[in-house]
């Protein structure tokens, strides 16, 4: 027994050792790993935290643009100080009209203020039903702090724990227009902070604006959605023109024999199986890609299959997937030996190569831009080909426009639709809120500013007075009287014009902030308007005749005679044997619009009487800073003079480079002359617009006409239909008296037209619009 | 007589105590080894995600990024180097030095060694460690960071070489071009 016990003691030692080792390295194991674990959920904790922070953002900004969504207001821009009335609902009549609309999809029960910030408080206090209270103090959010500039509202998880959630706060930032949202996101005791400014705007999005039916033909592009409330009124929605947008094809009627029939069948495509209504089928789509296959198939690789897809592969002759239209273009912009493999219609091609021209985004045109495809002299897929690059709208049902015009709403809108990322292509049942009705009236405000500046330079006057004679004096000008220049039809060049002027000219003048006197009706001719141009009418014109009395036509024989003899139209009590006196329609030829135009309104659409036409090479700038005014062959003189202008004014002119409501605005000519093109910039509010010929518009165009039948124009018949928002080339055949049908053109070409977009552009007083937020993404910020 | 140790015993004695010893040292030694790397491990790891970290907030934070393509037709690009320039106009770059398999960062001009042990080796592939990735030319969308990461080697044992390559990959949009 003394033996055992003896040995028993030696394996002791040994065990005890082994033990601290074992023990040593399990409690080193164990820590590393509890110090790995700890980390690791460190990080997740960072990234949760992070994750809940930007879930915070995104919801925060779309509830703060719902909510923002809801004001309607007639103030053409959003300063600091009407920035903090919307938000705290101090606005009063003096800040124009402001209506809050109801909430979409939900009701509050008992608002507590009028201000986007109570808005908000109210939709998180009573609507959302997701907040927690983490802490106590969370039960008395949502608070706004004592000014009324900041609001918290109660955390919101994002997770069935709760255990990750963010917090939200709106600030109206002192003396701006911005809102800060911060969202602070929260998991197991780890935060993330994150904000973000978003500016209180007040944009209309769209290139287009029409009450009437809205007409774009080939060769026609354009870069933002376009609306329409055509087709509201009862009656105006038929099966002869009656539809509100007629689009035409671009590719339609190059090639007869090969790509016509392509794209009829491609057409036929569209009707049965184009399920998002964009005009393109997506060879993945499981219904889209149901009639796909033989010509119709994805060529350029884009994903889509379009008429553009038709066109590469119908003119593509070397296989490369592009279409050279000019060797010589392409060879400068670095692609030499190249061979043409189109050229039957160069504006089509040019106008296709030209769009989209800041290509990469970053304010200015350059090679980069030709490198990735601008006017690089070749068609392809970098051109980024879209009739319509932005949605459509309508007021009307897709229903009630079907039945009315017995067939498909496609079958009048042709051209691909490529709307922005989450958007419609196509979208129907506007409400007004999302797709305004523009009545003349609306403008009335914003027209002060402009008629008091014109009101600044000196009278308009004549060979003996004024700025004419200033231009006579200086050598300059040139005046010849309405007796020795000649009868122009009404429209220029138009095919069935209705009605002729024997004009006066003033030729190469200048004016600056001027008021071009009623009954005036002359040709400007090379001359240059800087500032404010005013034309002035009649504003009371109700009389159903003023459109017509004293109308002339030729009496075949050689001469010129009334057409409507011993029709007399009244105003103010008295009455007139012609209107044309009391009226103005004019003609800029070659002209260049330092500025805007605008007009006194008529009170009914008078397009016989109150018209202005510009054609020749007309141009608008207003920002020296424009690249196109640069480009321009005088371009240095034109940014001098821009410069000279009154920042102040500027800044209020750039509203609108066209503000004449009411009017009738024809610009470009009808012979599509490639020679001679129309720049404008700015928003074109007009009764009636047609651009034809070869016309860039970088702005919107706003349309106040809503034809209606036996009213004003219409009072002697003819259909509300008739009357058109007009984008390119049109005949009889779509319901345009004034043109030619295809099959008869002698004319050089369909033109080109591009409406370009810009939503930054300032807008004029008068329009009630949804104010939006526009969220400023280098504002984005993390911490605190 | 009984009472004591003959020689042998205890020869056999300090034998059997040399052997115990010898094992215990080289088990400490081995465990303090594991225990040394393992914990450069941890740091590194921690190390390595603290830096993707920080690099995805310049990332999404950023105002302007670089370097850029050498065509605008390019939409892709593997770099060494990933240039930022913040909000506030600091300068920011970051370096992969193949040689001494660092990560640098370089503020404003002043470069400082923020990670070692960065081989970018993958299964004896090479690999960047940023993929810029553009629309149009300049504008940056996204960065996709790809460090492959070893701890120090001088932490290494015999018996199991070199540390496991450690992987770190993120993309980041920027949050000027998500907004």
């Amino acid at each position: 027994m003394k033996h055992a016990h003896t040995r028993s003691g030696w394996a002791t030692v040994p065990a005890l050792l082994m033990l601290t080792v074992i023990a040593s390295i399990t409690a080193g194991m164990a820590s590393v790993s509890y110090t790995n674990v700890r980390s690791a959920q460190a990080m997740i904790g960072i990234a949760m935290a992070q994750s809940a922070a930007e879930s915070g953002l995104s919801f925060g900004s779309i509830r703060l643009l719902h909510e923002v969504n809801r004001f309607v207001i007639d103030r053409g821009v959003i300063d600091s100080d009407l920035a903090e009335k919307l938000w705290k609902g101090t606005w009063t009549s003096a800040d124009g009209n402001i209506t809050v609309s109801p909430p979409l999809g939900y009701i509050v029960s008992a608002p507590t203020g009028s201000g986007v910030v109570y808005c908000l408080k109210d939709v998180f206090a009573q609507v959302d039903s997701h907040s927690i209270e983490v802490t106590t103090g969370d039960a008395l959010l949502p608070r706004l702090s004592s000014s009324d500039s900041v609001l918290n509202v109660k955390p919101i998880p994002i997770d069935a724990n709760e255990e990750t959630y963010f917090r939200l706060q709106f600030g109206l930032i002192e003396h701006s227009t911005r809102i800060l949202i911060t969202s602070v996101g929260y998991h197991n005791g780890i935060t993330r902070t994150i904000s973000m400014e978003f500016d209180l705007d007040k944009r209309i999005d769209y290139a287009l604006v029409a009450m009437s039916r809205v007409m774009l033909g080939r060769n026609v592009h354009v870069e933002g959605p376009i609306g329409t409330r055509f087709g509201t009124d009862i009656g105006e929605l038929n099966a002869n023109f009656g539809v509100p947008l007629v689009m035409h094809s671009d590719f339609a009627g190059i090639d007869p024999v090969v790509l016509d029939g392509d794209i009829a069948a491609f057409a036929a495509a569209i009707l049965a199986y184009d399920v998002d209504g964009d005009n393109r089928l997506r060879p993945s789509h499981p219904t889209e890609s149901a009639a796909l296959g033989g010509a119709l198939i994805d060529y350029d690789g884009d994903q889509y299959v379009t008429e553009m897809d038709l066109f590469l592969s119908r003119y593509d002759i070397d296989g490369d997937i592009r279409v050279v239209y000019d060797s010589a273009q392409a060879s400068s912009a670095g692609h030499s030996g190249m061979t043409e493999e189109f050229t039957q219609d160069m504006q089509l091609a040019n106008l296709i190569d030209t769009a989209k021209s800041d290509r990469n985004m970053d304010g200015v045109m350059d090679s980069v831009d030709t490198e990735l495809g601008w006017n690089d002299g070749i068609i392809d897929v970098r051109d980024r080909y879209a009739k319509i690059d932005g949605s459509v709208g309508f007021a009307v049902g897709i229903t009630d426009w079907e039945s009315a015009s017995g067939g498909s709403w496609q079958e009048d809108v042709r051209g691909s639709i490529v709307p922005d990322f989450a958007s419609s292509a196509s979208q129907f049942q506007l409400p007004n809120d999302r797709l305004a009705e523009l009545t003349t009236s609306m403008f009335a405000d914003s027209q002060t500013w402009f008629e008091t500046e014109s009101l600044t330079g000196m009278a308009f006057g004549d060979l003996a007075s004024g700025q004419v004679q200033s231009n006579m004096v200086t050598g300059s000008g040139t005046y010849i009287p309405a007796g020795q220049s000649g009868w122009e039809g009404v429209p220029y060049e138009a095919n069935g014009a209705y009605d002729w002027y024997e004009r006066s000219v003033y030729k190469d003048m200048s004016f600056n902030n001027v008021r071009i006197p009623v009954g005036t009706n002359a040709v400007f001719d090379n001359c240059m308007f800087v500032g404010v141009t005013w034309v002035e009418t009649t504003e009371d014109v109700d009389d159903p005749n003023w459109n017509f009395a004293g109308s002339m036509e030729p009496d075949g024989l050689g001469g010129y005679s009334e057409q409507f003899a011993g029709l007399t139209a009244e105003t103010n009590g008295v009455s007139y044997a012609s209107t044309r006196e009391l009226s103005n329609n004019v003609r800029f030829h070659d002209c260049t619009f330092l500025g805007s135009i605008a007009a006194d309104v008529p009170s009914e659409f008078t397009h016989w009487r109150n018209k202005i036409q510009v054609t020749g090479a007309s141009r608008f700038f207003l920002d020296q800073d424009d690249p196109d005014v640069a480009a321009q062959s005088d371009g240095v003189v034109l940014q001098a003079i821009l410069q000279s202008i009154d920042p102040q004014d500027r800044e209020q002119m750039a509203r609108s480079s066209v503000l004449m409501p009411g009017w009738s605005v024809e610009i470009g000519a009808f012979q599509n002359d490639e020679s001679v093109g129309v720049k404008l910039t700015g928003t074109i509010v007009s009764g009636l617009l047609d651009l034809r010929g070869v016309v860039d518009v970088h702005g919107a165009i706003l349309s106040t006409y809503h034809p209606v039948e036996g009213e004003g124009a219409l009072f002697y018949g003819g259909e509300a239909d008739a009357f058109n928002t007009t984008l390119g080339y049109f005949g009889p055949e779509d319901g345009d008296e004034e043109g030619i049908n295809d099959g008869m053109k002698t004319f050089s070409g369909y033109g080109r037209v591009s409406l370009r977009a810009n939503p930054d552009a300032p807008m004029p007083d008068g329009v009630p619009w949804p104010i939006t937020i526009v969220p400023d993404g280098s504002t984005y910020k993390e911490g605190t | 007589m009984r009472k004591g140790f003959t020689v042998i015993e205890l020869l056999i004695g300090m034998a059997i105590a040399a052997v115990l010893l010898t094992g215990l040292f080289a088990s400490i030694q081995t465990s303090v080894h594991a225990y040394e790397r393992s914990s450069a491990e941890g740091v590194n790891r921690l190390t390595s995600r603290l830096l993707v970290e920080r690099i995805a907030l310049l990332v999404r934070t950023g105002a302007s990024f670089g370097p850029l393509p050498s065509s605008a037709t390019i939409n892709e690009l593997e770099s060494d180097t990933l240039e930022i320039t913040t909000q506030n106009g600091q300068q920011v770059t970051i370096i992969w030095n193949s040689i001494d398999e660092t990560l640098e960062m370089d503020v404003d001009g002043v470069c400082s060694t923020v990670l070692g042990g960065v081989t970018q080796d993958v299964d004896g592939v090479s690999i960047s460690p940023f993929l810029l990735q553009f629309a149009y030319g300049t504008s940056l969308q996204r960065v996709t960071i790809n460090l492959a990461v070893v701890p120090d080697p001088k932490h290494a044992t015999a018996m199991d070489g070199a540390g496991e390559t450690l992987r770190l990959t993120a993309s980041v949009m920027p949050r000027a071009q998500l907004y």
